[in-house]
């Protein structure tokens, strides 16, 4: 059994915030699940989904930890998967908290079309990258380019959203300042937060920001970004729930 | 964050994909949009200080447009006399206005305390711009004969203390009006986002870009929406159209009057190369508009 596990420089950096992000996640999912009967029975639903973004995330943490053990390598298709199903579920989380102020579910949608069409644009840019065939950075110039803009407007539409769009107005009406600065903590998790996936999209081989920040590194970033990104917006759902249950 | 910065973190993701597809953007091109982006908001946002002037104090109309000139004139003179001086008087009256235009929205009530916050807002601004792009901006102004008197601003070492000093203080005077109950924990924590993203702007793209994106989103255009809601609030039916209309006299005149400057000072009539010519222009143009915008600011 032992022998299966795989060996772990001190220094490799990668490999350790993999582990921790996947024991972080792990444990923030318990964390909500359990504490979903705390809470009135309104706010169980945005705990659940909290608990199921963090969930999924320790799953494919688990996977990405063992692939760079195996193969050191930068797991983007798990990383992919990982976004493709925990990004649209925060948004979700955006139409939850603004259900009460008369979210519709079309708003609903709109994200999570805007968010999926965001993260589906950024693999096709990163992962069918002509430069990974060809080995020549330059190739990948006009795809990576083409693709990161489609992505961009993806999400920059969740951004306008939850500042200014139908999110921020709707969490305005609503009567609770709890939900109002609680939105607003989530639209500045949008801003900066979210903000590392496209910085990190431009560090890629040959990208334009690959000489600012060390590629190599930009996994450590990821799951550090991940890890804050995924638990915070729980925290922030959580705290909602507690206050506006007790 | 506002609308203007959401504008601006949207110009930067577009300038992060420009750079991606083409790397480098030579100097020559960036003069060239940032000309372009410049005369269409730099000169407008500034094209109606006689209207604003009058709506808030009362004087004759030579009185004011004497004033007005004269002023030009003076600073043309002594930009003639005492270049450095000049220039630093420049940098100094950018910086309170910018700063002043950036926190007139604020309601700060500490009225003595809210010139020293708009001076280093704006001189940690400058600070920042100039000590991210020192090696730029130290060649810019070597390669022009009129333009390296002010090479000896450029110290290295002077210029951290500055950006250092400049930064801190600011910071310290946002988180003092926070605690004197002037500003809520929301505007702080837009602020101090703003001058994060300023520094990632300023690091990461060369002087010009970086400059002008300033410039055009976060001090152009917001003062233009300043203007435009002071109009609005006068009369509820005034629309973009009538504001527009407002603009396009002054903005046309002066943009006319730079471009025959530019024109002459490139076929070699002037003897001032472009650049230096441009600082010239851009300063005089500044300082009536500076005291005209202070005036609507506080009446």
């Amino acid at each position: 059994m032992l022998l299966d596990i795989q060996l772990m420089r001190p220094d490799d950096y990668v490999g350790f915030t993999f582990f921790i992000g996947y024991m972080a996640m792990f444990a923030a999912s318990v964390f909500f699940f359990f504490e979903r009967s705390r809470v009135d029975d309104k706010w169980k639903l945005s705990l659940l989904v909290s608990a199921l973004i963090t969930g999924i995330a320790a799953v494919h943490y688990l996977y990405m930890r063992d692939y760079w053990g195996v193969h050191q390598e930068s797991p983007t298709f798990f990383r992919y998967v990982d976004w493709t199903l925990t990004v649209p579920l925060m948004c979700v989380e955006f139409y939850l908290l603004t259900k009460p102020a008369g979210a519709s579910r079309g708003l609903m949608w709109k994200l999570i079309i805007a968010s999926v069409w965001m993260l589906v644009a950024g693999y096709i840019g990163e992962a069918f990258n002509p430069a990974i065939t060809s080995g020549v950075a330059s190739d990948g110039t006009s795809h990576s380019v083409m693709w990161g803009v489609i992505s961009t407007l993806g999400y920059l539409y969740v951004l306008h959203a939850a500042w200014f769009g139908e999110v921020a107005q709707l969490a305005e009406k609503s009567d609770s300042a709890v939900v109002k600065k609680g939105v607003r903590t989530l639209a500045w998790f949008v801003l900066v937060g979210w903000a590392i996936y496209p910085i990190g999209y431009m560090c890629m081989p040959g990208g334009w920001l690959s000489s600012v920040m060390d590629p190599s590194m930009i996994d450590v970033w990821y799951n550090l970004a991940d890890a804050i990104n995924k638990i915070g917006f729980g925290l922030v759902v959580y705290h909602i729930a507690t206050s506006e249950s007790k | 964050m506002n609308r203007f910065t959401f504008i601006f973190v949207v110009c930067i993701y577009a300038l992060f994909l420009i750079y991606q597809a083409f790397s480098a953007i030579t100097l020559e091109q960036q003069l060239v949009y940032a000309s372009f982006f410049i005369l269409m908001f730099g000169i407008p946002h500034g094209a109606i200080d006689h209207i604003l002037f009058f709506r808030k104090k009362s004087m004759t109309q030579l009185k004011f447009y004497s004033l007005y000139l004269g002023l030009i004139v003076l600073f043309v003179l002594l930009w003639l006399k005492f270049p450095l001086i000049s220039f630093l008087f420049f940098l100094i009256l950018s910086a309170f206005h910018f700063g002043e235009s950036q926190f007139v929205d604020a309601k700060l009530t500490l009225r003595n305390f809210n010139p020293l916050l708009f001076l280093f807002w704006g001189l940690a601004l400058l600070a920042t711009l100039m000590y991210y792009n020192i090696s730029e901006l130290a060649a810019i102004t070597a390669y022009f004969q009129d333009t390296q008197n002010f090479g000896v601003v450029y110290n290295e070492d002077l210029f951290f203390y500055f950006f250092t000093i400049t930064n801190i203080t600011t910071l310290i005077l946002l988180i003092y009006l926070f605690v004197k109950n002037q500003m809520s924990i929301r505007r702080l924590s837009s602020e101090l986002f703003l001058i994060a993203l300023i520094h990632l702007t300023f690091f990461l793209f060369p002087f010009i870009i970086g400059f002008t994106l300033y410039f055009v989103v976060l001090h152009s255009i917001r003062v233009m929406n300043q203007e435009y809601l002071f109009f609005k609030s006068e009369d509820g039916s005034f629309g973009l159209v009538e504001f527009l209309k407002l603009l396009l006299p002054h903005s046309l005149l002066s943009i006319f009057f730079t471009s025959v400057l530019l024109a002459l000072s490139h076929l070699g009539y002037l003897g001032i190369s472009i650049p230096f010519l441009s600082i010239i222009i851009i300063s005089v143009i500044t300082l009536p508009h500076a005291i005209v915008m202070h005036i609507f600011y506080n009446k």
